[in-house]
């Protein structure tokens, strides 16, 4: 009975992990939404070397994978105590246990050494061309655009492509963070200090299908045919936190300053009211 | 054989007994008993979350509610439920491994375990004061911890329960230590210990040193809010980031305070089920003190993203990587334990054996998230959940139970059911890979953490969907797990049980197995002699 348990048992994980692998490859059909992850859906340089580095160490920590998992297996299949079996008496090996810490550690050598570059990249802010300035508040996020001074308040963030956007950011209350998983990009905002990131992204028509985002926070204020990046804050700021949406619209300069023009006119209209 | 009159044993003398007893044994189980309590609490949290979690626009709870459910869960689970479990196991083997008649301080043993009471009933009052239970993460960053944010005494009730089963742990640690340095058995030099009492030794070293670093981010929390101090507050010249550094410098060391005691029940284990020598004994104590040693070091690996120049990022980066080398030793070693042996396939042996499955693959997790660059995606997001609570559910909950399983005979005189056991194997293993690995997925995806629906990113549902199912084959594992462990309780052992009633002693050579089960008050009748 416990055999049967067993076998049952081991079918129904195999099963679990294909319905994960499965499920994983599905990701995103039949929702019509935006696909918003570094790995499927990079838009900044940042993005696809994070995602590049990503499949590189997989394939570091593959062999790895097949040889542990693999033995494991292997030993449990193959030494189960039985008639006439007799347990074998080697307790050391000076060559193996040298052989498994040495190897390692150039492992993780190869594994780590092409980060510091990355990491190099992402932390150099390059010339700025575009600066905007993120307020993080309980519970959105107010861009400001700090060459025109237009404010947008808890709206899609809109960028040109090919241009070197510096986002300025801090809280004004508890601790927020900036995440877009499309960009690659991810910071604290936090209270009484300036943190700094940079991207640089590529405009993508949109998929086929339309968006139906819910109506709860997003106002849509931009082009029909681009795609959108959505973001969440990613540190826990309080009740609504679940709430706290980004999203980013990369368009042609050309779009870009259709929308900038409009933007402007808006503001000066605004400021004729007075 | 002489017969005399035996006092009637009341339900007051038992209680008696028990609560004011400083024998080792009878505090082990009282720790253990204790957290099998917490953890029916802390697994209700998670039932709420995962429950809340099965739609987007999820709404069992409100926001409010689900944010003390995921603070509270991981304080408990972390606090009140794995540390507890071990230190039960801790306490009752410890002293039998060496061959001592007790812990150096056996008062103090009882005092720490008491004081453990009053701090879970601290903990689980705080969910019925005004504003409800703590909610901003067991990692309680400031400024959403602080008064202006989290006004209401949850927060402050938290604070004083950590602070009281803090001083629990620190005064345990000063037991395992003492106790191990001075009262081994004559001719047990250190590199004779068993592995398990190598992994205390070094669990202990973590618990006096680091744990007292978090009492001052606590205490500097508790005075910013009560008297108005500015430790972190900027608008009083203050910073959040102390708070951080000083919290993860115990919360990094706290982990491998809650995985080593598992590592070393899994060298006693599938050695004594394998009829072999745990291999390469001293490669695993440097592997131990290495952990020990390195698990200090790279506490900011949590912080990548929160405000650190980069030469620092580069530092805790490459520190984080090196944890791997001495780790994969223990895996190794574990596996080159059973080779060649002749495994028989004990409850005990299937759950060391699914534990170093699993660890191989939470390990890897680890290695990807010592990365910066892949920190910055990953941060705050599922993969970190999924990461942590795939060591954990491995190391830490599967290895409780295994130890359960097999050091059951020793502590109770009777064997738990072999039969039900395979339920709990099965049920739990399957179960929290489920869980654990569509939430590397989710995290990868981009699903953040801490969010209580995810209305906006309905494509993350299936995963979802599957991790709840997951979560429900947990469940079921623990309830059986505890019905066992009552069963095995009520039932009556009619045969005792011999010294050794797995009979692996003779390769494991342990003294635990030397002595009767369960054994007698004084443990030893004469102190035991290592060749």
């Amino acid at each position: 009975m416990i055999r049967t348990v067993s076998i049952a048992s081991s079918i129904l994980l195999v099963v679990f992990i294909g319905v994960i692998c499965y499920l994983t490859a599905q990701f995103g059909n039949g929702y019509d939404m935006p696909i918003t992850n570094f790995i499927m859906n990079p838009v900044t340089d940042i993005a696809e070397l994070a995602r590049d580095n990503f499949w590189y160490t997989m394939l570091h920590m593959l062999p790895y994978f097949i040889i542990s998992e693999g033995l494991l297996i292997y030993a449990i299949v193959k030494f189960k105590a039985g008639e006439g079996k007799v347990a074998s008496k080697v307790h050391d090996n000076v060559l193996l246990e040298t052989v498994w810490t040495i190897i390692p550690i150039i492992s993780v050598t190869l594994i780590a050494w092409p980060t510091f570059d990355i990491l190099d990249h992402i932390n150099t802010a390059p010339k700025s061309d575009i600066e905007i300035e993120v307020k993080g508040q309980r519970f959105s996020f107010v861009y400001t655009y700090l060459e025109h001074d237009i404010v947008v308040a808890d709206q899609t963030l809109i960028v040109p492509e090919g241009k070197n956007v510096t986002l300025n950011m801090t809280s004004v209350d508890v601790l927020h963070a900036w995440w877009v998983p499309s960009f690659g990009v991810k910071y604290d905002l936090v209270p009484g200090r300036t943190t700094q990131i940079w991207f640089n992204a590529k405009a993508n028509k949109k998929r086929e299908g339309t968006y139906t985002l819910p109506e709860r926070n997003m106002k849509l204020g931009a082009h029909p045919d681009y795609e959108f990046y959505l973001g969440q804050c990613a540190e826990l700021c309080g009740p609504n936190h679940a709430d706290m949406m980004i999203q980013v619209q990369v368009l042609p300069q050309v779009e870009y300053d259709k929308w900038l023009a409009q933007k402007l006119k808006e503001k000066e209209e605004f400021a004729s009211t007075f | 054989m002489e017969t005399t009159t035996i006092e009637k044993k009341s339900i007051g003398n038992t209680i008696y007994n028990w609560a004011f007893s400083v024998d080792h044994k009878k505090i082990g189980i009282m720790y253990f008993v204790f957290s099998a309590i917490m953890a029916c609490i802390g697994g209700y949290l998670a039932g709420i979350i995962r429950t809340q979690l099965w739609s987007p626009a999820g709404d069992l709870v409100s926001q409010e509610m689900f944010n003390q459910a995921t603070t509270i869960h991981a304080t408990i689970m972390i606090f009140f439920v794995v540390i507890p479990a071990f230190n039960g196991f801790g306490n009752f083997f410890v002293p039998l491994l060496i061959g001592a008649r007790d812990m150096a301080f056996p008062r103090i043993n009882s005092f720490a375990f008491w004081l453990a009471v009053p701090a879970a009933v601290l903990m689980i009052a705080s969910f019925f004061v005004e504003g409800g239970a703590q909610a901003a993460g067991w990692t309680a960053y400031p400024p959403l911890s602080g008064s202006k944010y989290s006004a209401g005494p949850g927060v402050d009730m938290w604070i004083f329960s950590l602070h009281t089963i803090g001083l629990s742990s620190i005064l345990g640690a000063v037991n395992y230590i003492v106790t191990i340095l001075n009262m081994r058995a004559k001719g047990m030099t250190l590199m004779k210990m068993p592995l398990y009492v190598w992994t205390w030794l070094v669990t202990a070293s973590m618990i006096l040193i680091a744990t007292p670093v978090l009492s001052a981010a606590l205490t500097m929390l508790l005075t910013d809010r009560m008297f108005g101090t500015g430790f972190l507050l900027t608008d009083k010249g203050g910073d959040p980031l102390l708070y951080q550094h000083l919290f993860w410098f115990y919360s990094h060391p706290a982990v491998y305070i809650m995985v080593l005691p598992g590592f070393g029940a899994a060298s006693q284990i599938l050695a004594s089920f394998s009829k072999k020598k745990i291999f390469g004994y001293h490669g695993m104590v440097y592997a131990i003190a290495g952990i020990g040693v390195i698990g200090y070091l790279v506490w900011a690996h949590h912080m990548f993203t929160s405000g650190m120049p980069a030469w620092l990022q580069v530092a805790f980066s490459a520190l984080s990587m090196c944890i791997a080398v001495p780790t994969g030793v223990k895996i190794f070693s574990w596996i080159a334990t059973i080779w060649g042996g002749t495994i028989r396939f004990t409850v005990a042996m299937k759950m060391s054996l699914g534990f170093v499955g699993m660890f191989v693959i939470g390990g890897f997790g680890g290695v990807v998230l010592a990365n910066v660059p892949m920190d910055i995606q990953l941060h705050d997001s599922y993969f970190v959940v999924g990461h942590f609570h795939q060591v954990l559910s491995s190391a830490a909950l599967l290895m409780i139970f295994a130890s359960t399983y097999y050091w059951a005979p020793k502590m109770f005189g009777k064997f738990m059911s072999e039969k039900i056991g395979n339920l709990v194997f099965w049920l739990f293993f399957i179960g929290s890979n489920t869980t654990f690995l569509s939430q590397h997925v989710l995290g990868l995806l981009g699903m953040p953490r801490r969010i209580a629906n995810y209305v906006a990113r309905p494509e993350f549902k299936d995963l979802n969907q599957l991790a709840t199912i997951g979560y429900f084959l947990m469940a079921i594992a623990g309830i059986l797990f505890l019905y066992d462990l009552i069963s095995t309780w009520m039932r009556k052992q009619e045969t005792e049980l011999s010294a050794d009633p797995w009979e692996v002693n003779d390769i494991q050579e342990t003294l635990e197995w030397t002595i009767p089960s369960p054994p007698p008050e004084y443990n030893f009748e004469k102190e035991p002699e290592i060749k």
